[in-house]
C-alpha cells in the first residue's frame, strides 16, 4: 500500500524528472526574442525580491511549511535558483506555482495569498528568456530578514511559551499510520497566571508528522470532542502539510488558563520498515498579548462525522453547517480532509436571504492545507449560517494515485485512509467579551 | 580378456550415465514439485491476503456501524428484512428547536429544512418499493447498498417523503436536482409526544414500516425491498 509519504517521495522523483525534461525541452522561441529590456534583467535586480516574497517562504531549509516538507529545494541564492530557472519559468507561467487553491473571486481577501501578478510573471519569464543572469549583488533591494532568523526558527518571532510532550516519543519502524494523544499540564513556572494568546505556531518533530492539533483544557475540565460529539471551544489549532502559523488580529485572543492541560493530538504517517522510525517531540509556541483582548476568539469546526462514502464513487458530497446566534466576525477558514478529498467550499447565508461564496477550492489537495485568513474580517450578522461542503473521490484512479482501496466504504476516522470533513473556522463574537462574557457558546455541534 | 575389460568398462559407463539420467530426472521432479509447492503457497497467500482484506473491510464496516450507533448526535433505527439490513438515522433534534417550529409554517411544495443537523439518512441494500414509488440505487459504486438523504415535503393534502441522492449533506443543503424519488406519507397527530426526532423501522413478514415521530407528529410509509 502506498502511503502519503511514499506518494510524496514518488512525486518528488516525478517532479525532478519533469524538471529535467522541462529544462531540456524548453521551447527555443522562449529564448529567441529578448529585447534590450529583457537582456538587462538580472536575478539580483529584478527577480530576487519576487522569489523572496512569493517563493522563499517555503523554498528554504526552515520555513513556514514544517521545516521544508512542502518544498523540495531551497531557492534562496542565485546558485540555488539558476539550475531551476527554466522549471521556475514554466511553473509560474502555468500558475502551478506559487500554490494557491482558492478561486480568483476571493482575490485580495486573504493574507499570504500566493499569487503572482502578471507583471511579476512576465519579469520572471523574461529573465529566464534572457539567460537567467545573476547580475550585480549590489543591485539587490534590501529585503527584511525572515522573522525566524532571529528567533530560533520560529516564524512568528520569539515565543512567550513553548509547550511540548513530557518525553520524546519514538515512532517505531513498524508503524505506518498512528494516531496518538499526549497530554501535559502547564506548570506554575510555565504559566503563573491566566494569559491571553494571540498567536500559536506549531513545530513538528519530523516530516512524517501528518498533522498535529492541540487543545487546552482548564483545570478539572473534561475533554469534550469524544464525549459529546462536539468540537468545543478548547481548540487551539492544527498544522498539517502546507499550513501556516496563526496570528489573530489585534484585539482578538484566546484564553489560556493557569494550570491548563494541553492535549496534543498527533498523527504520524510513514512507510513502515527498518530504519524508518524517528523520535518526535513536536512543540507548540504561544504568543501572549499583554492588553486584554476585546474579542474572545474561538477555534472550532463546521464538520460532519456521520458520513459514509460509498465505494467507487466519483464525486461524493459531504456537508455541514453552523448558524451564528449573535453578530460574529469570521477570522479564518481551514478546510481539512484526507486522501479522497478533491474540492471544498464555504458559503455564507445571511438571515435576509442573501448568500455569498466565502471560499471555493475546486482542486483540494491534502498536501497543501492552506489557511485562508481574512485581511478584513467578515461580519456575520446574527442568524447567519456558514455551510461547508467537501467532495470526495473514491475511485480506482485516485486510489492508485494516493494509495487507498476504492472498494471500501469510508467513514469518518483518524487514519489517513479514513476520511474527515472538518471545515475549521476561527471566529469571535462582535460583542466585547468583557461586556458579555457568556457570549461565546462553549461548543459547536457536529453531526 | 581385453574385450571383457572393455565390455565391463562400457557397462560401468552406461550404468553411470543411467544413474546421472535418473539423478537428473529426480532433480527435475524435485524442481517441479518445488515450483508447484511455491505456486500453491503463493496462491494460498494471495487467497489469505484477500480473505484478510475482506475480513479487514468487514471489520471496518462493523466498526463504522458501531461508531454510527455510538454517535452521540444521531438517533438510529435499524431493521432486517430476511438478511437485508436497513438503517435510518436522524439528528437528535429537540422539539424546542427552530427546526421543529418551522413544521407548521410549511406550505404546499415546501421541503423542511434542518439547520441543526445533517439530513436524515436511509441506507438500504436493495431498491425500496413504496406504494407509489420505487427508490432506485443511489450509488454507482459496488457496495451493494445505497444511501439517501430523506426530506419531509408538505403537499396540498398531506406530506411526502423525498429521497435525494446526496446522502451526507447537511439539513440545509438539499439540491432538488439530486432528488430521485418521492412517496406519500401517512401523517397522524398523536397524543404521545416525542421530545426528539425519532426514526423507527419495523418489519413484519417481508414488509417494512418506516416512521418518523417528532413532537405530536408521526409520519409513516410501508415499503418492501425489490425482489422480496
Amino acid at each position: 500500500m502506498t502511503t502519503p509519504s511514499a506518494h510524496s517521495n514518488r512525486c518528488s522523483g516525478v517532479l525532478a524528472v519533469m524538471a529535467i525534461a522541462l529544462v531540456w525541452s524548453w521551447p527555443a522561441a522562449v529564448g529567441a526574442s529578448s529585447s534590450n529590456d529583457e537582456a538587462s534583467l538580472t536575478y539580483f535586480k529584478d527577480v530576487k525580491s519576487i522569489l523572496r516574497m512569493n517563493c522563499e517562504t517555503c523554498h528554504r531549509p526552515v520555513g513556514q511549511n514544517q521545516g521544508g516538507i512542502s518544498a523540495p529545494m531551497s531557492l534562496q541564492t542565485y546558485e540555488e535558483v539558476r539550475p531551476w530557472a527554466k522549471a521556475i519559468a514554466r511553473a509560474v507561467e502555468s500558475k502551478a506555482m506559487p500554490p494557491w487553491f482558492a478561486t480568483s473571486h476571493t482575490k485580495g481577501h486573504f493574507y499570504g495569498e500566493r499569487v503572482l501578478d502578471q507583471a511579476q510573471i512576465e519579469t520572471v519569464l523574461a529573465w529566464v528568456q534572457s539567460g537567467a543572469k545573476a547580475g550585480n549583488p549590489d543591485d539587490a533591494p534590501e529585503l527584511p530578514p525572515f522573522a525566524e532568523e532571529a528567533s530560533d526558527g520560529w516564524t512568528l518571532g520569539k515565543p512567550d511559551l513553548v509547550a511540548t510532550f513530557d518525553e520524546p516519543y519514538f515512532v517505531a519502524d513498524d508503524i505506518e499510520d498512528l494516531n496518538i494523544s499526549f497530554e501535559v499540564t502547564l506548570t506554575e513556572e510555565q504559566l503563573p497566571k491566566d494569559r491571553w494568546f494571540q498567536g500559536v505556531e506549531f513545530r513538528v518533530g519530523g516530516r512524517d508528522v501528518h498533522h498535529m492539533c492541540a487543545s487546552a483544557y482548564a483545570p478539572g475540565e473534561k475533554r469534550s470532542f469524544s464525549v459529546k460529539g462536539a468540537f468545543a471551544s478548547n481548540g487551539i489549532g492544527c498544522i498539517a502539510l502546507g499550513a501556516e502559523p496563526t496570528m489573530l488580529p489585534e484585539g482578538f485572543a484566546q484564553l489560556l488558563q493557569k494550570g491548563s492541560r494541553i492535549s496534543f493530538s498527533m498523527h504520524y504517517n510513514k512507510e513502515a520498515g527498518p530504519g524508518t522510525g524517528f523520535t518526535d517531540q513536536s512543540k507548540l509556541a504561544f504568543y501572549f498579548t499583554d492588553a486584554p483582548p476585546k474579542h474572545k476568539a474561538v477555534y472550532d469546526a463546521v464538520g460532519n462525522t456521520s458520513f459514509e462514502i460509498p465505494p467507487q464513487e466519483e464525486r461524493w458530497r459531504v456537508g455541514a453547517a453552523k448558524t451564528f446566534e449573535q453578530d460574529t466576525y469570521l477570522i479564518a477558514m481551514w478546510p481539512h480532509a484526507h486522501l479522497r478529498a478533491v474540492a471544498a467550499k464555504y458559503e455564507l447565508f445571511y438571515p435576509d436571504g442573501r448568500s455569498e461564496l466565502l471560499l471555493d477550492v475546486p482542486e483540494y489537495d491534502q498536501e497543501w492545507q492552506t489557511t485562508y485568513r481574512y485581511k478584513e474580517l467578515k461580519l456575520l450578522p446574527a442568524g447567519s449560517r456558514i455551510e461547508a461542503s467537501m467532495w470526495f473521490e473514491n475511485t480506482p484512479k485516485r486510489g492508485a494515485e494516493r494509495g487507498f482501496d476504492p472498494d471500501r466504504a469510508i467513514v469518518f476516522g483518524p487514519d489517513t485512509r479514513d476520511e474527515m470533513m472538518l471545515g475549521f473556522i476561527n471566529w469571535a463574537p462582535v460583542a466585547s467579551h468583557e461586556a458579555a462574557p457568556e457570549a461565546a457558546p462553549s461548543d459547536t455541534r457536529l453531526d | 580378456m581385453e574385450n571383457i575389460k572393455r565390455t565391463s568398462q562400457c557397462s560401468d559407463r552406461l550404468e553411470r550415465q543411467r544413474r546421472i539420467e535418473w539423478g537428473l530426472r529426480l532433480l527435475q521432479v524435485c524442481v517441479a514439485l518445488l515450483l508447484l509447492g511455491t505456486a500453491s503457497f503463493a496462491q494460498q497467500s494471495v487467497r489469505r491476503a484477500g480473505e484478510e482484506r475482506d475480513a479487514e473491510a468487514e471489520e471496518r464496516r462493523q466498526r463504522a456501524l458501531s461508531q454510527l450507533l455510538l454517535r452521540p448526535t444521531r438517533n438510529l433505527a435499524s431493521a432486517k428484512i430476511q438478511d437485508d439490513e436497513i438503517l435510518l438515522h436522524t439528528g437528535k433534534l429537540e422539539v424546542e428547536t427552530v427546526d421543529f417550529s418551522t413544521i407548521d409554517t410549511l406550505t404546499s411544495g415546501d421541503v423542511q429544512i434542518i439547520t441543526k443537523a445533517a439530513a436524515s439518512k436511509l441506507i438500504a441494500p436493495r431498491p425500496l418499493v413504496f406504494a407509489d414509488a420505487t427508490v432506485q440505487p443511489s450509488s454507482k459504486g459496488g457496495s451493494g447498498r445505497s444511501s439517501y438523504s430523506v426530506w419531509l415535503k408538505r403537499t396540498e393534502d398531506g406530506w411526502n417523503l423525498v429521497f435525494n441522492r446526496e446522502a451526507d449533506v447537511w439539513g440545509t443543503q438539499r439540491d432538488p436536482a439530486m432528488d430521485i424519488a418521492e412517496t406519500t406519507l401517512t401523517h397522524q397527530t398523536v397524543e404521545t409526544s416525542a421530545p426528539q426526532l425519532k426514526p423507527s423501522l419495523t418489519v413484519s413478514d417481508s414488509a417494512g414500516l418506516l416512521e418518523l415521530h417528532w413532537g405530536n407528529h408521526r409520519w409513516s410509509a410501508e415499503f418492501t425491498l425489490e425482489g422480496n
